[in-house]
């Protein structure tokens, strides 16, 4: 069994003084279109937290951020509608993840675990 | 040709009435948001206007209240303005970057009773009643003549406008509907305009110059004024083409870059000498329109039709005019003031005098005070500062105002403006220098981009001092620029001392004014700081400063040696935001990933230094567009078309009746097989549909090949189908989504397979999420459709490689058309994309 496991946290006055700042970067290389639809910055905040948590797990390089796409169910339960799948061909298959976001006054963090 | 009588106008009401009347169904205003234009007529300006004026009324807004105007130019800008003063209140234009705190100042100053704001403007919430300007209801009916708004009369104050000015705090202006009217009845005779003059507006409407020249006169000729979303040079190039702009106003800041950017792109090529000598020649010859054909690869990025631009708002070197002149624009510079609502002098096409700002216009008086300051007086002069009458006494001297500058007048009768009074260098042997023409001197130097000329206060006395902001690859010596520039001064001008500025850019003002006051302090005060950088090249010294503000550290600390991660901790939202302002500021891309753990200050600065490719951009090419070409190619279509067709896919087509009613343009979706789709589904279309049409091609098979067979492919498919580049790269989607925009807007009918790919299964796949924006933003009628049996024809090819040829098998293919839909813009793009996905499987 293989667990890769991610996690951070984003403090949230900071991340909008500088979303608002770089919106274009932030547009054109960070978020994707579908994710800005929630173009809320406490969702954002916590959008950006699981990327970076993916990021962290998956040890991905740092010019990925739209190759990562955050989604939330039905339910509101948020989970991870593309990342990149591992190589190997019998653990692409199998490959599982769960994501877990939360915010509270200041911060948002966020946790993401992956498993085969 | 019907024009304004302007006898019987006395108000901006009657102004806008009069106009959305006469030329109802002229076009007005395009704008272009996303990745479509809009355009409105005079007509549905008058009704919006109106339904917005009605919302004013329920909101309890009355004659005389004043409220206030937030936004970037758009046609709703233009709407809340005359909606305010159909009202008969007083409007209150404020920039759309003004800080939190000046806003809660104006609002107190002019107890302002309501807000309008473009909701693309971020502000906190502010105690008071906010309108979004953008979310005013499409008016019912012909209501644009709704005359139950209050009477206003022509001494009644129309607007109070900000100005930030060169110097210190904000003052009102008062202006009043005839100052507003007498000036634009007085404007538009100088320069003689008329409606088929297609105008772009870029500068800040907020600003007189701009809304004198962007928004009155061209309401009052019915001309249409093309209103640009971002000053990106793409964008504009767009809006240049497509709109054919021969008309727009600019500061000399803008002209200037241009030709300084022009002068750079020649020299990189190599032909700055044949640039020079073209010029020399295009002098020599009157006419302008030969002028434009020797220029012609300029002129064709801005699209074949500039005609003239006005300039004003500071003054324009005269090396950069006459460059533009020979060009073959026409370059009439004018002068003026807010205060003066906002024209007092302008060149005229038959008197023009380089150098000059003009005559003064009609009504207008002029006068030299002895100590060279000019005076002015006329219909147009405002009343009066809002609630500041201390400061309104001083600007006037027996009735005249006093405009702060120093000027005279030639022989001809043209008035030369020196420049600021304020800012006049006083020498202890009391000989006088105007930084203007010790700048002028300096910007003409190679490696200059620009320059502040101060009087620097040395023991009682002041000094000359140049502030130089040189170009970021600018290689000569400081001291040499300076000392060959005081060759050429007179004794008494020639520069004292001079430092380099250490930011990216002076302060300035909205219409790109150096802000000098400003400049002066921060030179006065860190003159140790200054000379500190002056070795270095500028882009690095400005790379400094960005890692020294993004890292919240001294800009001491920062050193070569030092590591991002190990030394200063920096985590991935500083990394972030250390790349954007790199790319924002010195417009250079570094890829994030190039900034790991072991990166040091030093590597980043190598990477800035190392010119970097962009991302990949296809221009609009308009050619396989032009109507003889689609004339040509409907002809040629049917006589390969349905012979092939006819030999190796027998067709079957479904659902054509659902297609009968449907204009261009369409989009249509379909699912993605093998090459042999797009001829098959040409074969079904009827004719109608099939007449403009082209489909999108992912870019990175065709586009970017660059063997003969590819090219030539290329080519061939483009005059064929036509086909045009479609990127499946992801975030780069946006300017295939422009191309895309401006095809529909030429009345293309569209056919995308939104799949991204061929399916090798045969399967439908889920779809690329550009399916959904495209279906949005768009805002045409999509059409789903379902092809069958075309894998038989072509079998699909590997991923991503280039066509291969195979010779058709014969196979029958059926095609279906789906139910026409649209979709409504609050349903979101992700939700669009699982829509049109479900339409697609529906079928």
């Amino acid at each position: 069994m293989t667990i890769k496991i991610g996690s951070d946290i984003v403090y949230i006055p900071r991340f909008e003084k500088i979303l608002r700042r770089n919106k274009e970067y932030f547009r054109e290389h960070v978020f994707l279109p579908e994710e800005l639809e929630y173009a809320k910055v406490r969702r954002l905040a916590g959008i950006f937290a699981s990327k970076e948590a993916a990021v962290k797990a998956l040890g991905l390089k740092a010019n990925q951020w739209q190759g990562i796409c955050v989604a939330y169910e039905e339910n509101g339960k948020p989970y991870l509608a593309k990342f990149p799948l591992p190589k190997d061909k019998k653990l692409r298959r199998k490959w599982k993840h769960e994501l877990s976001i939360s915010h509270d006054g200041e911060y948002a963090i966020a946790n993401v675990i992956f498993y085969a | 040709m019907v024009y304004l009588d302007f006898a019987q106008i006395k108000t901006l009401p009657q102004l806008f009435h009069k106009a959305c009347f006469l030329y109802t169904s002229k076009r007005a205003y395009t704008y272009r948001p996303m990745f479509r234009r809009f355009s409105w007529t005079y007509g549905e300006m008058g009704k919006h206007a109106a339904a917005f004026a009605q919302i004013l009324k329920e909101e309890g807004i009355q004659k005389g209240d004043r409220v206030i105007l937030i936004g970037f130019n758009s046609p709703f800008w233009v709407a809340a303005f005359f909606a305010i003063q159909l009202r008969g209140a007083v409007a209150v234009p404020l920039s759309p970057e003004s800080n939190q705190e000046f806003i809660q100042k104006i609002i107190e100053q002019t107890k302002a009773k309501m807000m309008l704001k473009s909701s693309l403007v971020q502000t906190e919430r502010i105690g008071m009643q906010t309108l979004a300007i953008e979310n005013i209801p499409k008016p019912q009916g012909n209501t644009f003549l709704s005359l139950d708004n209050p009477e206003v009369d022509q001494d009644d104050i129309a607007e109070i406008v900000y100005t930030s000015g060169t110097t210190g705090d904000p003052k009102g202006v008062m202006l009043t509907h005839q100052n507003l009217l007498s000036n634009l009845k007085a404007s538009r005779e100088a320069i003689s305009i008329h409606s088929n003059m297609r105008l772009i507006s870029i500068l800040p409407l907020f600003h007189m110059f701009e809304q004198m020249g962007g928004m009155f006169v061209p309401l009052s000729a019915g001309a249409q004024v093309s209103y640009a979303a971002s000053l990106n040079p793409n964008h504009l190039k767009w809006i240049f083409q497509d709109d054919r702009i021969n008309r727009m106003l600019a500061v000399p800041e803008f002209l200037r870059l241009l030709f300084l950017r022009i002068k750079a792109r020649a020299k990189e090529q190599g032909k700055l000498k044949e640039l020079h000598l073209l010029l020399g020649i295009a002098r020599m010859i009157p006419f302008l329109s030969v002028r434009r054909i020797i220029f012609k690869h300029i002129h064709q990025s801005i699209g074949w039709e500039m005609h003239t631009i006005v300039c004003g708002g500071a003054p324009l070197e005269k090396e950069v005019g006459e460059f533009w002149e020979a060009l073959g624009i026409y370059i009439l510079q004018g002068y003026g003031l807010t205060e003066t609502a906002p024209a007092l002098t302008t060149n005229r096409y038959h008197e023009r005098e380089g150098g000059s700002v003009g005559k003064p216009i009609e009504g207008v008086s002029l006068k030299i005070a002895p100590d060279g300051e000019i005076l002015a007086k006329g219909p147009n002069v405002f009343g009066g500062y809002w609630d500041n009458k201390e400061k309104t006494n001083e600007v006037f001297t027996e009735g005249w105002l006093k405009t702060g500058d120093i000027g005279f007048f030639d022989h001809k009768g043209y008035l030369h403006v020196k420049g600021r009074k304020k800012f006049m260098i006083v020498l202890s042997s009391g000989e006088k220098v105007y930084g203007e023409d010790v700048e002028s001197e300096l910007n003409g130097e190679e490696g200059v981009l620009d320059s502040a000329v101060v009087g620097l206060k040395k023991a009682q006395t002041e000094e000359v001092h140049a502030v130089l902001l040189l170009k970021k690859d600018n290689r000569t010596d400081p001291k040499e620029i300076v000392a060959r520039v005081n060759k050429r001064l007179l004794p008494y001008q020639r520069i004292q001392g001079f430092s380099i500025w250490p930011h990216e850019d002076f302060p300035r003002t909205p219409t790109r004014k150096l802000k000098k006051h400003e400049i002066l302090a921060q030179i006065s005060w860190n003159q140790e700081e200054v000379s500190l950088v002056d070795g270095m090249p500028p882009h690095l010294t400005k790379l400094e400063s960005i890692i020294a503000q993004v890292l919240q550290i001294p800009l001491t600390e920062v050193a070569d040696s030092k590591k991002f991660l190990a030394d200063f901790q920096m985590d991935s939202l500083e990394r972030i935001e250390l790349v954007a302002r790199i790319e924002n500021e010195l417009g250079i891309s570094v890829d994030e990933s190039e900034i790991t753990q072991h990166t040091t200050i030093k590597d980043l600065k190598a990477l800035v230094s190392r010119k970097n490719h962009k991302t990949i951009r296809h221009p609009f090419n308009p050619i396989p567009y032009a109507p003889s070409v689609v004339l040509a190619r409907s002809l040629l279509q049917p006589l390969l078309l349905y012979p092939t067709l006819f030999l190796f896919a027998p067709m079957q087509a479904k659902g054509l009746e659902r297609l009968t009613n449907l204009t261009h343009p369409v989009l249509f979706f379909s699912n993605h097989l093998s090459t042999a789709d797009v001829p098959v589904i040409f074969g079904a279309l009827p004719w109608k549909l099939r007449s403009k049409f082209a489909v999108a091609a992912g870019s990175d098979v065709l586009y970017e090949g660059k063997s003969l067979q590819i090219r030539f492919s290329k080519t061939l498919l483009e005059f064929l189908v036509p086909i045009f580049p479609f990127t499946r790269r992801i975030g780069q989607a946006k300017s295939s989504l422009e191309y895309t925009g401006r095809l529909i807007d030429r009345g293309f009918s569209i056919l995308l397979f939104p799949e991204g790919q061929t399916s090798k299964t045969g399967e439908f796949q889920p779809l690329r999420q550009g399916a959904g924006i495209l279906a949005i933003e768009l805002e045409v009628p999509i059409v789903p459709l379902k092809v069958e049996g075309t894998q038989y024809i072509i079998p699909p090819g590997p991923e991503d490689a280039p066509p291969r040829f195979y010779w058709p098998k014969r196979h029958p293919v059926r095609v279906t058309f789906g139910e026409p839909f649209t979709i409504e813009r609050t349903m979101g793009y992700r939700a669009a994309t699982r829509f049109v996905e479900e339409k697609m499987r529906g079928v």
